[in-house]
């Protein structure tokens, strides 16, 4: 009962203080309404994703006149050689393993029979390209997909069938940058002949991914930043928090506590309470404000979110209770905070995302309360995942808080009992 | 008069090669009685009420506050007593009322109690209306008296005031020291601290005078002054030059001079009759070329006690 008067005096606190305020909410929103209309697609917006030069592999299994042909629509158009950076193999199996182990993005296979099928007799019986996507990105694919589907369609309006929406995967793709939205209306022209034709579609592109099959949602940037910067934001405020409790040991309303009839365990957990309290309803009304202002889309699993919000705020003031326990003073307990929150947040990929670290790096990346955060809310928004999905994260967050909990708890009734 | 706190023997050492900063203390506090302890900065007053209010814990021995002893049974002489500590110690954000409510629940108060009890401390405190103003907005004497406030709520049998005038006008020390003794007239034993010894003369019933983590003396101002009953202190300022051992030398073969100490600048002489010393003292120093700038002459005091047991001044 006291503990919960002592976390209600700290959120009275908190909450009056309105430069804090100002921190925990105005903050995190604009820097996710600056991102999100610099990358994407609130407000209608769209505008570059800085990407180019994406590694892409063809291997002609066909060396016919047509599959030369083909290859050179890859390679020969200005916007498409920017975009991508194509090498021709001739060893499948060879370019696949490039693409597992993530040196390229996709391998576009022609196999043999490709110029017959096209052009002869066969015609009849239908084209078909493979198309190998690297599973672990998450970007790249879906531009990939846009793009090949677009050449497939250029090599022969009279010939094709893409087994992938094609105006849906270039609407897509158009996202990511000026120089694919305009392709649009030339392979819609396109598109609508092909439409027209309907008897004629003969190449099917049969997209392959590699590796384990991933929920198919593209990325969207406003859905990444919201949580991300929801996240930066929170810790602060929960590092912040944890420090009241130096700044109350140095300020004597901690030492005159416990000239109280109050035990130490309880003024503890009352300094806990009233930071995760604080935390839980910062991520609330972030979730809520972004949700009316930006019209932002948190998935559609309330439970999800709500078990990783909270699972989240406990970790994080777990580990700020872990500094203050083992910080000298208040000063250098912001300096420790500060360090690690701006670390984390860069490994745990709050301003990039992860989905393009090498292995070494997401190593360390695992072992930020920021990275196990941010995928499982991916996972439950733009990745489209259930509950299921995030509960290798809850664990992690979980195991976190746990013994960050202890060893904080055994440090401050130390330091408590003088 | 029954006793109510029983210190035997404190001791505390903040750390193991530090020198003791109280070192074996010992004192009794009567129920209903304002209890002073007198000394300079660093003299281990703060040390001791943090003992006894079983914020630290003590090196060596005990004390039994209320009954209870301050290690065997800390929350039950939490219970009992309330502490005014030295520095300022409110939540500065929230308002005079909201801090009461808050500390008034610490204390287990609750309910219509705790409301009764806060209205009662916002009048002692003379805040009333004020109660509903952030703390930041207010004065350092209505701090202070907020600060006194807060220990009164859950109606403590002690209360432990730790230097509650310090750094405030003359006015809200009046106050403040007017409030002291309205609430031990309603029979509030009172433990307080000070190095201003016209507090400590002006509230105590008894007085202990501590220096160096020690208690050097102990007893009613009557009894404290008559230890150095006998002598008057005469303190001379003067310009000029003179070393202080030549000084002091010279002064000293003045007769009826007990004891001198200090220089030019300030020159304190214990004497058994000021009023004879007086014309031949300035005699001296005129004779060495020492121009007077003030004299004052004190009949015995806590101050010339104080003098007199340590040999320097209660303030640097
Ligand atoms: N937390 C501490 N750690 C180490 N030494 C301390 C600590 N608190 C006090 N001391 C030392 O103990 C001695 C007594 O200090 P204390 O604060 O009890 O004196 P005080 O009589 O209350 O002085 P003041 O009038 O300045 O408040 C001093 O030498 C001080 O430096
Ligand atoms: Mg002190």
């Amino acid at each position: 009962m006291k503990a919960w008067m002592i976390a209600w005096k700290d959120t009275l606190v908190r909450f009056r203080d309105v430069n804090g305020l100002l921190f925990m909410l105005a903050a995190p929103l604009l820097i996710t309404a600056i991102i999100g209309s610099a990358f994407g697609n609130f407000f209608g917006g769209r505008s570059e994703l800085p990407i180019r030069d994406i590694p892409f592999l063809i291997v002609d299994g066909d060396n016919s006149e047509a599959s030369q042909q083909l290859i050179e629509l890859f390679t020969a158009d200005a916007t498409l050689s920017e975009l991508l950076a194509t090498t021709v193999m001739a060893d499948l199996a060879a370019a696949q393993r490039l693409v597992m182990t993530g040196q390229a993005r996709a391998v576009l296979y022609i196999p043999a029979g490709f110029g017959l099928q096209v052009q002869g007799d066969a015609a009849a019986a239908g084209a078909t390209l493979e198309l190998y996507l690297d599973a672990a990105a998450n970007i790249t694919p879906n531009i990939i997909r846009g793009i090949v589907g677009r050449v497939a369609a250029g090599y022969s309006t009279a010939l094709i069938s893409v087994d992938v929406g094609v105006a849906q995967v270039l609407d897509d793709a158009a996202a990511y940058g000026p120089a694919l939205a305009g392709l649009q209306p030339v392979v819609q022209e396109q598109v609508d002949q092909i439409t027209s034709q309907r008897g004629r579609q003969q190449i099917s592109l049969r997209q392959v991914v590699e590796g384990q099959e991933q929920a198919d949602n593209s990325f969207n940037p406003a859905s990444f930043f919201g949580p991300s910067m929801a996240i930066f934001f929170l810790l602060y405020t929960v590092m912040e928090g944890t420090r009241s409790i130096l700044t109350e040991e140095q300020e004597g309303t901690l030492p005159r506590l416990l000239t109280t009839p109050t035990r130490p365990q309880t003024i503890l957990l009352g300094k806990m309470g009233g930071v995760f309290l604080s935390g839980v309803l910062q991520f609330t009304v972030l979730l809520v404000a972004s949700r009316l202002l930006f019209n932002m889309d948190w998935g559609d699993s309330p439970l999800g979110i709500l078990l990783l919000v909270l699972v989240f705020v406990a970790a994080a003031t777990s580990l700020g209770m872990f500094i203050a326990a083992f910080a000298r003073n208040n000063v250098q307990a912001n300096i420790i905070g500060s360090a690690i929150i701006l670390i984390s947040g860069v490994l745990g990929g709050n301003f990039t995302t992860t989905l393009n670290f090498p292995d070494w790096l997401l190593t360390f990346s695992k072992l930020t309360l920021n990275y196990w955060g941010l995928e499982g809310f991916s996972d439950l928004t733009w990745r489209g995942l259930g509950l299921a999905a995030i509960l290798p994260k809850l664990g992690a967050l979980s195991l976190f808080a746990l013994i960050a909990f202890t060893l904080a708890t055994w440090r401050f009734q130390k330091r408590l009992n003088r | 008069m029954s006793t109510i706190i029983e210190v035997h023997n404190l001791e505390k050492q903040y750390a193991p090669a530090a020198e003791k900063a109280v070192k074996g203390i010992s004192f009794n506090i009567e129920q209903g009685e304002i209890f002073s302890l007198l000394g300079p900065n660093g003299a281990g007053k703060t040390t001791t009420i943090s003992m006894i209010s079983c914020l630290l814990s003590p090196t060596a021995g005990d004390a039994i506050v209320a009954g209870h002893s301050i290690t065997k049974a800390p929350m039950k002489v939490k219970q009992s007593i309330g502490v005014v500590p030295q520095e300022i110690a409110l939540y500065d954000s929230i308002s005079a009322q909201e801090n009461l409510l808050f500390w008034g629940r610490m204390y287990g108060l609750s309910g219509s109690k705790l409301h009764e009890r806060v209205q009662a401390t916002l009048k002692i405190s003379g805040l009333e209306d004020r109660a509903g103003d952030k703390v930041k907005t207010f004065s350092g004497g209505m701090k202070r008296r907020l600060n006194i406030a807060v220990g009164l709520l859950h109606e403590p049998q002690v209360l432990y005031m730790d230097e509650p005038t310090v750094g405030i006008d003359p006015q809200s020390r009046r106050r403040i020291l007017d409030t002291v003794k309205e609430l031990n007239g309603q029979g509030l034993t009172v433990l307080y601290t000070t190095h201003y010894m016209e507090e400590a003369e002006e509230l105590s019933n008894r007085i202990g005078i501590i220096d160096h983590g020690q208690l050097i003396a102990l007893g009613t101002q009557a009894e404290l002054t008559q230890m150095v009953g006998r002598f008057d202190t005469i303190t001379v300022q003067m310009d000029g030059v003179m070393a202080g051992e030549q000084l002091l030398a010279g002064v000293g073969q003045l007769p009826g001079v007990h004891q001198a100490d200090g220089s030019v600048a300030q020159l304190i002489l214990q004497t058994q009759d000021a009023k004879q010393l007086l014309p031949q003292l300035l005699n001296w120093t005129d004779g060495q070329g020492l121009r007077l700038r003030g004299v004052e002459i004190q009949a015995p005091n806590l101050e010339a006690v104080f003098l007199h047991l340590t040999g320097h001044g209660l303030r640097d």
